[in-house]
């Protein structure tokens, strides 16, 4: 678009926070910039405080209404107030980074001041807060124009004249307000006797002055206040707002005032401002190759070797073409080094004995494969290497590598090292206001109550795309006709979008050839250690860097953790590549719904599909893994898609232009690369256009625009002669992705680690039950339900006990078996006892390589443990061995000899002796509560075990017993509550997951029956429930009828795992 | 030897908010950063709300649940007017927040007679005290003991209204739970992890053990549970705690002149306790505590003539004083005091004389000049007292400066003295809780970066008018256009029934805003009319108007 033709002499902005400057700017970047290009001002500048985050988004913008963008950033200077920089050229780029980064880390950007920043952080440094110094600021000043804003006092105004001569001026405003006389005469002044020129501003902080609303809410919360109370904390009018050439123009007196060089000068600066975000020259890391080879001849080399090494028959001929056509490609867009990049961090975490797999995009293709980068065999699979790289999009590729959730740390490390803190850094993430957070701080800002706030945002669910209704409100007992709830939903509605603050990306790192911070300010994150570049992962693929994700995933800690005690007491050394595949045996435990524990086949929802899809080899597990998703569940395909894999129903295609995309998947969509070939084929799309629905798909919930899209592809698959029904459905799935949907490629990697973990339960349950645990918090399931199952898997567990337990919990040869007997018991760890510190363990474990202990004294005094930390034990029992020679302690016994040790390092190891307190022994249900209470699980039983008789004799059954029950059988059991969810693709149904000594039930829960006993569903830890069997396929559940509290059950409590 | 009543009111937090028991009712207080449910009607406790869950929670299990964020504040002033209900019992009684009263009863029944007489006059009291408290609709639970920690568990655990005999309280307490002893939450746990669930079963330990394995506070629970807690003696006057100095007369007393020859003394004693802690005092509350034989006496008399403060008969009547300014000078008070008593209606003879200090506070002495201004402050104080006095305490004010954009409101009205120092500060606002964690948030000191920022090194404070027109007078003005968007400019007045030229002017200083209330967008000017007066006059939809005038 092209700006209409201004009457006037024109005139630019040169000083404009967006909404980038936190709590101050009322507007996005793209909003100034179009405004800005409709307002026909020459030239926009963005300056954020101490930011540049704003800028990408103000790039794209600016491009698209033809706007003319200049780059800048209002520093915070030491001793003096705002300071507009403004990049001239490329070196004022990177003087201008320079100086923002060291206004956001304390100290001059190098390597060594960011890194200790970063150290810092967590202890208080806040970010935006470290001033720049004067001097900092003029010695690299070059290239830079600068606007000196507010009051300076004269003979630092001088100095910056002297320094930077005609390139600094002095920035001139008229606020409107009851001192402007004074401010102007002032700055005429100051620029008499300093030589620096006026140059006339708005100092807009919004692009239009409707958006006070908006820029006051901020302030209120910026200040923790409302809008009663921020009394003159708030702007006094609305006037700073972007302004057309002539309303600046009138601002400043016309064009005959003495203040009209000052606008004149606006045009001049901005003539000069030059620089674009285009310039910034990204390069990759050069390191990675060896002296006297190319990127190109070393990524080829290393493919060589590692086809050798994965084909060690030969590589078979297709693998080698899709090779060569890779290679090709990478070479022609010139990312050979950024292959090499990840290829050496992968190497390093392979070196270090590091579990690391690639997934997403990258398993399409077949040089990460050889790499060792991803695990999906090119041989085995149809690779779609076109949606990990493409011509004609002309973007860097995306490859995510998972590593082991405990130890990606040492991979970052070694980045960081490697490439120095001034090279690498994390990228930002930009985190908008939601409905949700917006009401929160929206509805404090307007003064409603605590309460009254969190009932709303209690009633806005996420997946409301639309306003908040008026029924809402009423419903969580709002009044909708008071003027303050009617505002706060109005000014929810305007903030929603906005950025709300900014945050660290989970994985993304960006490593470049030379300083980063030469092309983008880094700064310090919230995490300790870490440090951010000011540009999230879509802005920097607008100015053209590559970031890798380097993410981490809690399976393949446990895996590695597995495989280490299978390599420790059975002597098999494994790894992801060697677990033998395709063990019928394994798949048959899959298709009995016999996974907790197993990778992402674990919850209830895929535990209901696992015996009616009954996987049989690898790709049916990248089609469950799949399948159970909101995608495909939104869009109605699950069940004709069993129906179809179980010959129900004949295999059919909507057109047949379909039948190549969908003939894997039985003519189903199943997979997004799918959705998007049908948009291309049938939907009338250009592939570039599903590439942009592919991504509006990724962060449909941060920018919107989905709908557009997808009522366009609707209409296009009507066109071609599709019914509307089945585009709707489509349409439906294709929102489903949105939330939270696999691609197939990425689905091909995580099916070989449910493969992986599913092996290794069925051939090792006890070295596998373990390493969960010693890998927690990860996965759905509780130890207590992970040690269970392993239970009921014929493992046997053993007591914690300081004479045996580790932190860890270990394998041990089953007391009383001969030596070469080769099963093994699980040793429970000190972990499990609540509250203990991992140090302390470890001390327990050294002291104990030194003999037995021989009391709690002695155990206090070689252990050197805390007096807290000893009850802890005693109340776990572990200190059961310790009591008096002869003497049966209970953990009662225990605890008070504990308490009676001195608790002073010189008489470490003494303790009172008084004899024995009449204390009373533990019942087996206090036994069990303490068990419970502390360690989280018990060895000894059940609390539904305890109980088995009174419940057997009133005919309530085992979840066990409930397996023979036929459908449609009306049954009673009674179980502890282990799991509650209400997915937002269930329609008000709750699931609930029960456990009682003998297995797990799936229980289902009407909304009917939801609401008239909500009280004891939700309120109780244990009941007995009266449903009725329900049976499909193989799967059952049990459809609830009613519920009652058990209460012949020992008050033991255990933690739900609800609602996650 | 000591004797106490506790009055524990269970259901007090509920019955105050006036709610039913079967009405699904709770109240919430923040608490590890979410609101919590501190306390449930029985009707809210029966459909599953438990204490510590979150208000969401409660209201997941009961959606019908009616949510009331606790106010401490109020809760505890609510305690204290119930305090005042059991005055006639004993002087000493005390608020036990959040649900109980204590009182020193050891004088009832007749001093060093046997102990039955004793047992029957104290449980005609425990009696008058429940049948009081329930009349003014409450739950409770009275209990008398040797010990206030005695009392206090057997009437809120043990849930039966009773006088433990003097020397019985470890029987009374054996059979209660643990949690009867109030024992930290860490000593409560370990003493309930060995199994010990009754108070007697934790006093059954030998006291050899417990020294050295639990805390001090647990040591003396102990010695509680046993029986042999040491007796508290009358406190000592604690310096952040009301000043209480009680007199009993010799015989009824009706005349103004005795009462403050007896007051004078009390002042007397009371400046001596205030220079010792070096405190002054800024209220007096005086207590005259009527003779309960001459009932109604003067009931129908007060009741008719309306008296300053009505009591019945052998209550207590009281005489609140609030000082000017802190002071510990007993003439002064005197003084003050005699003014008041000349007014009052005596409501019946006076057998006891309390004179109450509440709110003491730091002295801060004065300094006296040549010219002895110091007794025309002490005279303000004394008017602003009388006017105080006879207005109430809210009805004298000072106008303060309020940091709002809209003109007409730049000001508040604060009470003249307040007995603790104002929670605002200079600049008007309350300072709000620091966040450090936020880019450009507001900084520990309370100062906002930003806009320190804005107009380094401190924002001018806008030009006004000394003298505010309240409302603004509407005016006849003559203008001429600025400039295209610029408005116009005023050129003449009309004002006093003829035009003025307008001379030097400022302007246009743009206000507008509280777009959230009633909002308002003006356009200031300052101009200087022909007689020399300076005007200040805004325009706002399209009418102007005259707003104030300079010096």
């Amino acid at each position: 678009m092209q700006p209409p033709p201004s009457p006037g002499p024109p005139a630019a902005e040169l000083v404009c926070r967006s909404a980038f400057s936190f709590g101050e700017g009322a507007s996005l970047p793209e909003e100034l910039a179009e405004q800005a290009a409709a307002l026909g001002l020459h030239s926009l500048a963005i300056t954020d405080r101490d930011a540049v985050y704003g800028l990408p988004r103000a790039w794209r913008a600016a491009k698209e209404h033809g706007l003319r963008l200049v780059c800048g950033a209002l520093l915070t200077v030491q001793g003096g107030p705002g300071l507009a920089l403004l990049a001239r050229d490329p070196t004022g780029w990177k003087h201008l980074c320079h100086l923002v980064t060291r206004a956001r880390c304390g100290g001059p950007a190098d390597d060594e001041c960011v890194g200790t920043a970063a150290q810092r952080r967590g202890r208080g440094v806040v970010k935006g807060r470290g001033q720049v110094p004067l001097q900092d600021v003029l010695e690299r000043a070059q290239g830079l124009e600068l606007v000196l804003m507010g009051d300076w006092p004269q003979d630092r105004a001088s100095a910056v004249r002297e320094a930077c001569g005609e390139h600094a001026s002095l920035g001139l405003v008229r606020r409107l307000d009851s001192r402007d006389r004074e401010r102007v005469r002032a700055r005429l002044d100051l620029s008499a006797a300093t030589g620096l020129p006026l140059v006339a501003t708005a100092d807009a902080l919004m692009h239009a002055p409707e958006r006070q609303r908006v820029q006051d809410l901020l302030t209120c919360i910026r200040l923790h206040t409302t809008l009663d109370q921020a009394g003159d904390a708030l702007q006094p009018h609305p006037g700073r707002h972007l302004l057309s050439p002539a309303a600046l123009w009138a601002r400043f007196g016309g064009e005959h005032s003495p203040l009209a060089p000052a606008v004149r000068r606006t045009v001049e600066l901005a003539e000069r401002c030059t620089f674009t975000l285009a310039e910034i020259q990204y390069r990759y890391p050069r390191e990675v190759v060896p002296e006297g080879w190319s990127p190109n001849t070393w990524l080829r080399h290393l493919v060589e070797q590692g086809c050798a090494e994965r084909y060690p028959a030969g590589t078979p001929p297709s693998v080698h073409r899709q090779v060569e056509h890779e290679l090709d490609l990478i070479r022609r867009l010139d990312f050979p080094a950024y292959f090499l990049t990840v290829y050496d961090a992968v190497r390093f975490a392979r070196e270090r004995g590091i579990l690391c797999q690639g997934r997403g995009s990258a398993a399409n293709s077949a040089v990460c494969y050889v790499l060792g980068i991803t695990a999906v065999d090119p041989a085995s699979s149809s690779l779609l290497f076109e949606r990990f790289i493409s011509e004609e999009r002309g973007e860097p590729p995306d490859i995510d590598v998972d590593f082991e959730h405990e130890r990606r740390e040492e991979v970052f490390q070694y980045l960081y090292a490697r490439y120095g803190r001034q090279r690498a850094a994390m990228v930002n993430e930009v985190i908008s206001y939601r409905r949700r957070s917006a009401i929160r701080d929206v509805g404090k800002a307007v003064g409603l109550s605590v309460d009254q706030v969190d009932r709303m945002a209690r009633r806005i669910q996420w997946f409301d795309g639309g306003v908040i209704s008026d029924a809402q409100l009423r419903d969580a007992g709002m009044d909708p006709t008071d003027h303050r709830v009617r505002l706060a939903v109005e000014l929810t509605d305007e903030l929603a979008g906005f950025p709300r603050h900014v945050g660290i990306h989970v994985g993304g790192f960006a490593i470049a050839d030379g300083p980063l911070v030469d092309l983008c300010p880094v700064e310090p994150a919230t995490m300790e250690g870490r440090t951010v570049i000011q540009w999230d992962k879509d802005d920097i693929d607008v100015v053209g860097f590559v970031k890798v994700d380097f993410l981490s995933l809690g399976m393949l800690t446990a895996i590695r953790k597995t495989f280490d005690l299978v390599g420790q007491h059975w002597g098999q050394p494994l790894d992801l590549a060697t677990v033998p595949s395709e063990d019928p045996a394994v798949y048959e435990m899959i298709s009995a719904a016999d996974t907790i524990g197993i990778f992402q086949i674990e919850s209830r929802a895929q535990m209901s599909m696992l015996p009616r899809l009954r996987p049989r080899c690898w790709y049916d597990l990248v089609i469950e893994v799949s399948v159970v998703r909101p995608g495909p569940i939104q869009g109605g395909m699950v069940h004709p898609y069993l129906r179809r894999r179980n010959g129900e129903e004949a295999v059919t295609y909507a057109h047949p232009k379909l039948r190549p995309i969908l003939e894997r998947t039985l003519g189903v969509p199943i997979f997004q690369e799918q959705v998007m070939a049908m948009a291309v084929a049938v939907g009338g799309f250009s592939p570039g256009r599903a590439d942009q629905l592919r991504r509006a798909m990724g962060a449909w919930r941060k920018r919107g625009g989905l709908e557009r899209m997808t009522a366009e592809l609707v209409q296009g698959m009507m066109a071609e002669g599709i019914p509307q029904d089945y585009a709707e459905q489509i349409a439906a799935q294709i929102r489903g992705f949105g939330e939270y949907g696999f691609p197939e490629s990425h689905a091909a990697s995580f099916a070989r680690l449910v493969y992986v973990s599913a092996w290794l339960k069925h051939h090792h349950p006890g070295a596998f039950a373990a390493a969960l645990v010693n890998s927690q918090p990860m996965g759905f399931y509780a130890p207590r339900a992970i040690l269970a199952d392993a239970q009921r898997h014929g493992v046997r567990l053993l007591p914690i006990d300081v004479h045996h337990s580790a932190w860890d919990l270990t394998l041990e040869p089953e007391p009383g078996a001969a030596p070469d007997d080769p099963r093994r018991a699980v040793r429970l760890g000190l972990r499990l006892v609540k509250g203990l510190p991992e140090t302390s363990a470890h001390r327990v474990a050294q002291a104990r390589t030194q003999g037995i202990f021989r009391g709690v004294g002695d155990l206090q005094a070689r252990a050197g443990l805390g007096r807290d930390d000893l009850l802890r034990l005693a109340r776990a029992d572990a200190l059961h061995a310790l009591g008096p020679p002869g003497q049966a302690w209970d953990r009662r016994q225990a605890a008070w000899a504990v308490q009676g040790l001195y608790d002073l390092p010189l008489f470490r190891g003494l303790s009172r002796d008084e004899g024995a307190a009449p204390l009373p022994s533990p019942s087996p249900e206090e036994a069990l509560q303490e068990d419970y209470d502390v360690v989280g699980l018990s060895v000894d039983g059940h609390p539904i075990g305890l109980v088995r008789q009174e419940l057997s004799r009133r005919g309530l059954l085992s979840a066990e017993q409930v397996q023979d029950q036929p459908a449609e059988a009306r049954v009673r059991v009674a179980g502890m509550v282990s799991h509650r969810q209400r997915p937002g693709t269930a329609s008000g149904v709750l699931f609930m997951t029960l456990e009682d000594e003998t297995g797990l039930l799936n229980i289902v829960v009407k909304p009917q029956l939801f609401e008239k006993q909500r009280q004891v569903i939700l309120g109780e830890g244990t009941v007995e429930i009266e449903a009725r069997v329900q049976r499909d396929g193989a799967s059952l559940s049990l459809l609830a009828l009613r519920f009652a509290p058990l209460r012949t059950a020992p008050a033991v409590t255990a933690h739900s795992r609800d609602f996650r | 030897m000591f004797r106490y009543l506790v009055a524990h009111l269970p259901a007090f937090r509920l019955e105050r908010c006036g709610w039913l028991h079967s009405q699904p009712a709770a109240l919430v207080a923040e608490e590890k950063s979410a609101l919590r449910v501190q306390c449930a009607t029985p009707a809210a406790l029966s459909g599953g709300v438990r204490r510590g869950m979150t208000a969401a929670e409660a209201r997941a299990v009961l959606p019908a649940l009616q949510v009331e964020t606790l106010q401490p504040e109020d809760e505890a002033r609510d305690l204290d007017d119930l305090a005042q209900q059991l005055l006639r019992v004993s002087p000493s009684v005390r608020a036990l927040p959040p649900d109980a009263l204590v009182a020193e009863i050891s004088r009832v029944g007749a001093p060093g007679a046997s102990s039955a007489p004793r047992a029957g006059a104290e449980r005609a009291l425990l009696e008058r005290v429940r049948l009081r408290l329930a009349q003014l609709g409450h739950r409770v639970t009275v209990v008398v003991a040797d010990d206030p920690a005695t009392a206090w568990a057997c009437a809120a655990w043990g849930r039966q209204s009773r006088v433990v005999p003097a020397g019985q309280g470890a029987e009374a307490l054996a059979p209660l739970p643990l949690e009867a002893l109030d024992l930290p939450p860490r000593e409560q746990a370990l003493l309930r992890g060995l199994g010990l669930r009754t108070v007697g079963a934790f006093a059954a330990l030998p006291p050899a053990s417990v020294v050295g394995r639990l805390g001090p506070v647990a040591i003396a629970a102990h010695a509680l549970a046993r029986g042999d807690a040491p007796r508290p003696a009358i406190p000592p006057w604690q310096q952040d705690q009301p000043l209480v100095l009680t007199q009993p007369l010799m015989h009824p007393v009706v005349e103004q002149e005795a009462l403050l020859f007896v007051l004078n003394g009390l002042l007397r004693d009371a400046a001596a306790h205030l220079v010792a802690a070096d405190r002054a005092a800024v209220r007096l509350l005086l207590r005259l505590g009527l003779d309960p034989q001459e009932d109604g006496a003067d009931d129908g008399a007060s009741a008719r003539h309306g008296g300053p403060t009505p009591h019945a008969p052998g209550g207590v009547q009281e005489l609140p004083l609030r000082l000017g300014a802190p002071t510990r000078d007993p003439r002064r008070m005197l003084e003050l005091l005699r003014a008041r008593l000349e007014r009052l209606r005596l409501a019946g003879p006076v057998i006891s004389v309390s004179l109450e200090l509440p709110d003491p506070v730091e002295f801060t002495g004065r300094q006296r000049d040549l010219l002895d201004r110091q007794r025309a402050a002490e005279a303000l104080d004394e008017v602003v007292a009388r006017l105080q006095d006879e207005l109430g305490a809210d009805a004298v004010l000072r106008p303060q400066l309020a940091p709002r954009h809209r003109p007409e409101a730049a000001w508040q009205p604060q009470p003249w003295s307040s007995p603790r120092p104002s929670l605002l500060s200079s600049s008007g606002r309350a300072a709000p809780a620091c966040h450090a964690d936020q880019l450009g948030r507001q900084r520990p000191d309370g100062s906002d970066p930003v806009r320190a920022w804005e107009g380094f090194p401190a924002p001018p404070s806008p030009v006004r008018p000394t003298l505010l027109l309240l409302p603004a007078q509407s005016v006849e003005l003559r203008t001429r256009p600025l400039g295209p968007g610029l408005g116009e400019q005023p050129v003449q007045l009309h004002v006093d029934g003829r035009w003025h030229d307008l001379t030097d002017l400022a302007g246009p200083e743009a206000l507008a805003g509280e777009w959230w209330r009633d909002g308002f967008d003006r356009r200031y000017w300052r101009a200087t009319l022909g007689d020399g007066r300076r005007a200040w006059l805004y325009l706002e939809e399209g009418h102007w108007a005259l707003h104030g005038w300079f010096d």
